[in-house]
C-alpha cells in the first residue's frame, strides 16, 4: 500500500474522529438535559396530555311512592358526544356537524366556547338518549365528524305516562340561567331537576359524579383507564304521594282541566297532587320537536302550569269558612246568630244577589255553611273591616306560600287595604269587602293553599306544611327512614268555633249544596266526609238561565274542599274543575271519588303499580342497579 | 495472500445487542398497533422483525465469506447490482403503493415486502469506494480530479434522483453524505469540497424550500412549540417521551407516549420510546453501541491493508453511524424529521437486513488484516 495513502487517510480519519466525538458529546448532553433535568417538566407535560379526567355520571335516586311504586326509575342511555378536547375550532366544521344532525348553528356554536372555557371532563352532549334512528345518524354523522364519541350514561325514566308529570318534574342539563343565578354550585353540563320534586329536591336525588383517568390516544379514543374514583348513585327515597289516589284522580278527571290534591292530616304528606292536563315528564329529556312545543308550552290550555301551586283561582264559596272564623274570632256573629236570606241584598246601594233567587230565609251559621247562603256572608262581611279579613287569613297560613317542597310556587292573594294601595295605587272601597265575603273580587288562592286551610280545619287549628319528601330508602332494609316533618304550627282556633264549622261541613255532604249530587250522596252514605263546594265566577252574566249555552271557557269554576272521614279525619282534599260549573256536580264527584278510594278501595283491592314494581318489604337487599 | 484473523467478535456483539434491545422495544411500541391492526395480534409487528432479523443474520454469514476485496478489480457484480436496483428503484414509483404519500416499497404478496433504497445503501458505498480506489492517479492532478468526479457524480444522479421521486429525501440525504465522506476519505482534493459544499447546500435548501410540507417540516423543527397540535406535534411528543423517561425510565412496556401520541413509535420514534421506557440509561446505553460499533469499525478500517477496503469499511460504518446519529438527533429535535429509521433497532425487515448486510461486508472485511 502506498504510505502517502496511508498517512492521508489516517489524516483525513483524524477529522472523522473528532466530528463523532464532538456529535455524540452534543448527543450526550442534550439527552442528559432532557432527561435528567427538564424530566419533571416533561414528565408533567406527558402526563397531562395523555390522561384526560373523565367525568362518570351519577344516577340519580330512584323515587317511589309511598308503597313503594317506582315513579322513576333510571336507564342506560347512549348520547352522541364531543370530548372537551375535540371540541372543533373551525366555525366550517361546527356549521357542516349542524347541518348533518339537524341542530341551529349558533347555538351550538355558543355551546361549544362555553364548554372550552370550562367543561372539567364533562363532555358535550349534542343529542341525548338516542334511539334506534338516532343511533343510526350517529354513525352516520361520526364517519365524518371522527371527534364524535357515544357515552353511555343513566338516564330518568318516568313511569305512569302522565300520571304524576308536574309533581315529578323533569331533569335536564344545567341552563345559563342556573348556573349565572348560583355560581358554583352547578358544574357546566351536569344533569339538573329542572322542574317538579326533581328540581326542589335536587340535592337530595342526585349522586356524586365519578371521575376516571383515561389514557386518550391522539383520536381521543380511550385506550385504558388508570385511575377511577367510582360514581356514587344518588340515594333512592319514598314520597308521601299515593300512586293508586293520584291515579284515581287521574282517571277522575279524564279530559277535564283543573286541580287537586290530598293532604296527610297526620303529617301534611301530600298523598295526590295532580294538575289537569298532565304531561309526560319523559317528553322532556329530550330536545322537543316543534309539534311537542306547540302541544306542551304553547297550548292554550296551558299544561306545563302545575295549577295545585301556580294556578291563582277565585275560592267561592269555600272561603266562607274564613269568614266565618273571622266573623266569630272578631265577634260580629255568633253561632245561631240568624241572618235573613231574601234571594238579595243592597249594600251600598248596590243588588248583592244571592245563589238561590228566591231566598233561603233565615239561617244560622251551620244552615249558612251547608246551604251556601252568600246573603249571610255579605252581612258577615259588612260587618267586618277588609284588613279584619286579611288578619284573619294571616292567622291562617293564607296569606304565605305553604312550603311544598315543589318549585314556583304562587302565594294566595289576600286582599287588604294595603295590598291594594301598593298593586293598583287606589284605596280601598267597603264594597268591595261584600264580594269578597263570598270569595269572589280580589281575593284568589291556590288549591294547594285552601287545601292547607282544610286540613286546618280537619285537624282542628294545626296548620301542616305540606310536603312530599317522605323519607330516604334504606338500602338494606328498602323500607323508609322517616325525614323529620316540616313544621306544623298550632292556629290556637277555638275548639268550640270549630265545632259548628265541622257540623256545617258535614251537613254539606249530608243535606246541603253537595248532596244534591246522587253519586256524592252515595258515596257519603258509605263514608261520612265533611267538605264545601264552591264556584268561582269567570265572567258576570245577568241572566243565568242561558248559562248552559254559554262558552265552554266562560262557564265558572268548580270547587270542592272538605275533610274525610267525618269523624276522625285522615285526609284534607280541594278538587278544582275548571269552566265546570257548579261545585256539586263536577268538583263534589271527583272528591267523592278519591274519598271512596283512600277510605274503601285502596284498603280491599290496591291498584297495580304505575309500570313499577312493588319491592317486597321481606325480602333481603336488592344490589343497586351497578353501572347506571 | 495477505493474512487471515477471526472475525470482528466485538462488532458481532455490539450489533446483536442493538438488536435484542431493538426486539424488545419494537414489541413494546407496536403491540397495540399489531393487535388494533388487521391481523389483530399484538405481536405482529414484532414476528416480522424477528423473521427479518434471521433472514438478515443468514446473509451476514454468508457475506462474511465473501471477497469483498475482489470487488475492487472486478466491478461487474456491482454493475448489475446497480442495474437491477435501478430497475425495482423505478418500478417502486410504477407499482408501489403510495403510503403516507410516498412510494417506498414493492410489496411481495405474503413475503413482506422490498425497499430498494434501503438496499442500495451499501451498494452505493461498495461503489463509491471502488470509484475511488480505480481512479486514486487523478486525484493528486488538481484540476485533472474534476472529470472523474463529475463521472461518479452522474452515476449516482438517477438512484438518487429515483429516491428523490419516491420521495424519500432521509435515505438519499444520507447516502449523499455518505458517498461524499468516501471522497473526502479516498483522497479526492480538499477545494472541491470547498465548492461543492455550498453548491449541494443551496440546492438542498431550494429543493426544500420549494415544496411546501418539506418547509414546514424545517419550521416546525425550528420551533415546535408555535403548533403543539399540528407541525410541531411530532417534535414535541418525541421531547415529552424523552423529558418523562428520566434516569431509568418508566419501565419496559410501561410508557404512554407510544399509544398513538408518537408518530411512528416503532420505526422512526422507537429512540424516544426507548428513551421513556428505559431512560438516560437506556438512550445512552443505544448510543454507546453505536460508538462500539464506530470503534470496531473504524478499527477494522485503520488495520486493513487494502485502500479499497479501508473505504468500504469506514464506509459502511459511518453509514450505520450517521444513520443512527441523524435518527437520534431527529428524536431530540436537532434534525428536521426525514424519517430514517435507527439501524438494527427500529422496526422496518429492509432496514434490517440492510444493515445486517452491512454488517456482514464489515466482518469479511475485518478478517483481513495483515498488517
Amino acid at each position: 500500500m502506498d504510505p502517502r495513502d496511508r498517512r492521508l487517510l489516517t489524516g483525513r480519519l483524524g477529522a472523522f474522529q473528532a466530528a463523532a466525538v464532538g456529535m455524540v458529546c452534543v448527543l450526550l448532553a442534550v439527552y442528559a438535559w432532557l432527561q435528567l433535568v427538564r424530566h419533571g417538566d416533561f414528565q408533567q407535560l406527558a402526563l397531562s396530555q395523555a390522561v384526560k379526567e373523565r367525568n362518570v355520571p351519577a344516577p340519580r335516586g330512584i323515587v317511589y311512592d309511598r308503597n313503594g311504586h317506582r315513579l322513576v326509575d333510571n336507564r342506560k342511555a347512549l348520547h352522541l358526544v364531543i370530548a372537551e378536547e375535540d371540541l372543533p375550532r373551525d366555525p366550517a366544521v361546527v356549521e357542516a356537524l349542524a347541518a348533518a344532525l339537524g341542530l341551529d348553528a349558533e347555538p351550538l356554536k355558543r355551546k361549544i366556547h362555553t364548554w372550552r372555557q370550562g367543561s372539567k371532563g364533562r363532555s358535550l352532549v349534542l343529542m341525548e338518549n338516542l334511539d334506534e334512528a338516532g343511533i343510526a345518524l350517529a354513525e352516520r354523522v361520526r364517519s365524518r365528524f371522527p371527534f364524535l364519541g357515544v357515552d353511555m350514561a343513566p338516564r330518568r325514566v318516568y313511569l305512569g305516562d302522565e300520571l304524576a308529570g308536574h309533581l315529578l318534574g323533569y331533569v335536564g342539563e344545567v341552563d345559563d340561567v342556573l348556573m349565572k343565578k348560583e355560581p358554583g354550585l352547578y358544574q357546566l353540563g351536569e344533569i339538573v331537576g329542572k322542574d317538579g320534586f326533581e328540581r326542589a329536591s335536587n340535592e337530595r336525588l342526585k349522586g356524586q359524579d365519578g371521575a376516571k383517568k383515561v389514557l386518550v390516544d391522539q383520536l381521543g379514543r380511550e385506550v385504558a383507564v388508570s385511575g377511577q374514583a367510582p360514581a356514587k348513585a344518588g340515594r333512592s327515597l319514598y314520597l308521601t304521594l299515593d300512586a293508586g289516589l293520584q291515579r284515581t284522580i287521574q282517571e277522575a278527571f279524564g279530559e277535564e282541566k283543573g286541580a287537586a290534591v290530598v293532604l296527610d292530616l297526620r303529617d301534611g304528606g301530600v298523598l295526590a297532587l295532580y294538575s289537569s292536563p298532565s304531561y309526560d315528564s319523559n317528553i322532556f329529556l329530550n330536545r322537543l320537536s316543534q309539534e311537542m312545543v306547540d302541544r306542551y308550552i304553547r297550548h292554550p290550555s296551558k299544561p306545563m302550569v302545575n295549577r295545585v301551586t301556580q294556578g291563582i283561582y277565585a275560592p267561592g264559596s269555600t272561603w266562607k269558612l274564613l269568614m266565618a272564623i273571622a266573623g266569630l274570632e272578631k265577634g260580629v256573629i255568633r253561632p245561631e246568630t240568624v241572618i235573613y236570606c231574601a234571594g238579595r241584598k243592597n249594600y251600598y246601594g248596590r243588588d248583592f244577589r244571592c245563589d238561590k233567587p228566591e231566598g233561603h230565609g233565615g239561617l244560622s251559621l251551620v244552615g249558612a255553611i251547608a246551604q251556601s247562603c252568600d246573603v249571610y256572608f255579605y252581612e258577615v262581611a259588612s260587618r267586618m273591616d277588609i284588613d279584619d279579613i286579611y288578619a284573619t287569613a294571616e292567622k291562617y297560613g293564607l296569606t304565605v306560600p305553604t312550603g311544598i317542597d315543589l318549585p314556583f310556587e304562587k302565594t294566595s292573594r289576600v286582599p287588604s287595604r294595603d295590598w291594594k294601595w301598593k298593586a293598583r295605587k287606589e284605596k280601598w272601597y267597603a264594597g268591595e269587602t261584600i264580594s269578597v265575603g263570598i270569595g269572589q273580587g280580589a281575593v284568589g288562592l291556590t288549591p294547594l293553599g285552601l287545601a292547607r286551610f282544610y286540613a286546618l280545619l280537619g285537624t282542628k287549628g294545626k296548620l301542616l306544611t305540606p310536603h312530599l319528601f317522605w323519607g330516604f330508602r334504606n338500602e338494606a332494609t328498602n323500607l323508609v327512614e322517616p325525614a323529620p316533618t316540616p313544621p306544623m304550627k298550632d292556629t290556637g282556633l277555638d275548639p268550640r268555633i270549630w265545632s259548628y264549622l265541622d257540623q256545617g261541613l258535614a251537613q254539606v255532604v249530608e243535606n246541603g249544596t253537595a248532596a244534591t249530587n246522587p253519586f256524592v250522596r252515595q258515596i257519603a252514605k258509605e263514608i261520612p266526609f265533611s267538605g264545601k263546594t264552591g264556584t268561582a265566577q269567570v265572567a258576570t252574566f245577568v241572566d243565568k238561565s242561558h248559562y248552559a249555552r254559554q262558552a265552554k271557557e266562560l262557564k265558572d269554576h268548580a270547587w270542592f274542599a272538605g275533610y274525610a272521614p267525618r269523624d276522625n279525619p285522615q285526609i284534607a282534599f280541594v278538587f278544582i274543575a275548571e269552566n265546570a260549573g257548579f261545585g256539586s256536580t263536577s268538583a263534589a264527584p271527583m272528591a267523592a271519588k278519591a274519598v271512596k278510594y283512600w277510605c274503601v278501595d285502596r284498603l280491599q283491592d290496591p291498584l297495580p303499580p304505575p309500570g313499577g314494581k312493588i319491592p317486597d318489604r321481606f325480602k333481603p337487599a336488592e344490589k343497586p342497579e351497578e353501572g347506571l | 495472500m495477505p493474512l487471515r484473523r477471526p472475525v470482528d467478535r466485538w462488532l458481532l456483539f455490539f450489533a446483536v445487542m442493538l438488536m435484542a434491545i431493538g426486539m424488545v422495544w419494537v414489541y413494546s411500541a407496536s403491540w397495540v398497533r399489531g393487535a388494533s391492526g388487521g391481523g389483530g395480534a399484538a405481536t405482529a409487528f414484532l414476528v416480522r422483525q424477528l423473521i427479518a432479523g434471521m433472514l438478515g443474520l443468514v446473509l451476514m454469514l454468508l457475506l462474511t465469506q465473501l471477497d469483498v476485496a475482489a470487488l475492487q478489480e472486478n466491478i461487474r457484480p456491482l454493475q448489475i447490482a446497480y442495474g437491477g436496483l435501478m430497475v425495482l428503484l423505478i418500478a417502486v414509483l410504477i407499482i408501489g403503493p403510495k403510503v403516507n404519500g410516498a412510494h417506498r416499497w414493492i410489496r411481495l404478496g405474503p413475503f413482506g415486502s422490498i425497499q430498494p433504497s434501503e438496499i442500495f445503501k451499501p451498494l452505493a458505498v461498495l461503489m463509491a469506494a471502488a470509484w475511488m480506489v480505480r481512479n486514486r492517479e487523478a486525484w493528486n492532478d488538481g484540476f485533472g480530479s474534476l472529470p472523474k468526479l463529475v463521472q461518479l457524480f452522474l452515476i449516482f444522479i438517477p438512484p438518487m434522483g429515483l429516491i428523490l421521486l419516491q420521495p424519500d429525501l432521509g435515505t438519499a440525504f444520507l447516502i449523499i453524505f455518505v458517498v461524499m465522506l468516501i471522497v473526502f476519505l479516498g483522497g479526492a482534493p480538499r477545494w472541491i469540497f470547498a465548492v461543492t459544499m455550498p453548491i449541494l447546500g443551496l440546492v438542498g435548501f431550494l429543493f426544500i424550500w420549494m415544496t411546501p410540507w418539506r418547509w414546514a417540516r424545517i419550521i416546525a423543527f425550528l420551533d415546535p412549540w408555535a403548533d403543539p397540535q399540528g407541525k410541531g406535534h411530532q417534535a414535541i411528543q418525541s421531547l415529552l417521551a424523552v423529558g418523562s423517561g428520566g434516569l431509568l425510565g418508566v419501565g419496559p412496556g410501561q410508557g404512554q407516549q407510544k399509544y398513538f401520541y408518537l408518530p411512528e413509535a416503532h420505526t422512526d420514534f422507537i429512540y424516544a420510546v426507548i428513551g421513556e421506557e428505559a431512560g438516560l440509561v437506556g438512550t445512552v446505553t443505544v448510543l454507546a453501541l453505536f460508538m462500539g460499533i464506530l470503534w470496531r469499525g473504524y478499527r477494522i478500517a485503520r488495520r486493513s491493508t487494502d485502500s479499497y477496503l479501508r473505504l468500504v469499511a469506514m464506509g459502511l460504518t459511518l453509514l450505520l453511524v450517521v444513520q443512527a446519529l441523524m435518527n437520534m438527533s431527529v428524536v431530540l429535535s436537532l434534525a428536521p424529521n426525514k424519517g430514517i429509521p435507527l439501524p438494527f433497532i427500529s422496526f422496518g425487515p429492509n432496514s434490517l437486513i440492510t444493515s445486517l448486510i452491512c454488517l456482514g461486508l464489515l466482518m469479511s472485511i475485518s478478517k483481513d488484516a495483515s498488517a
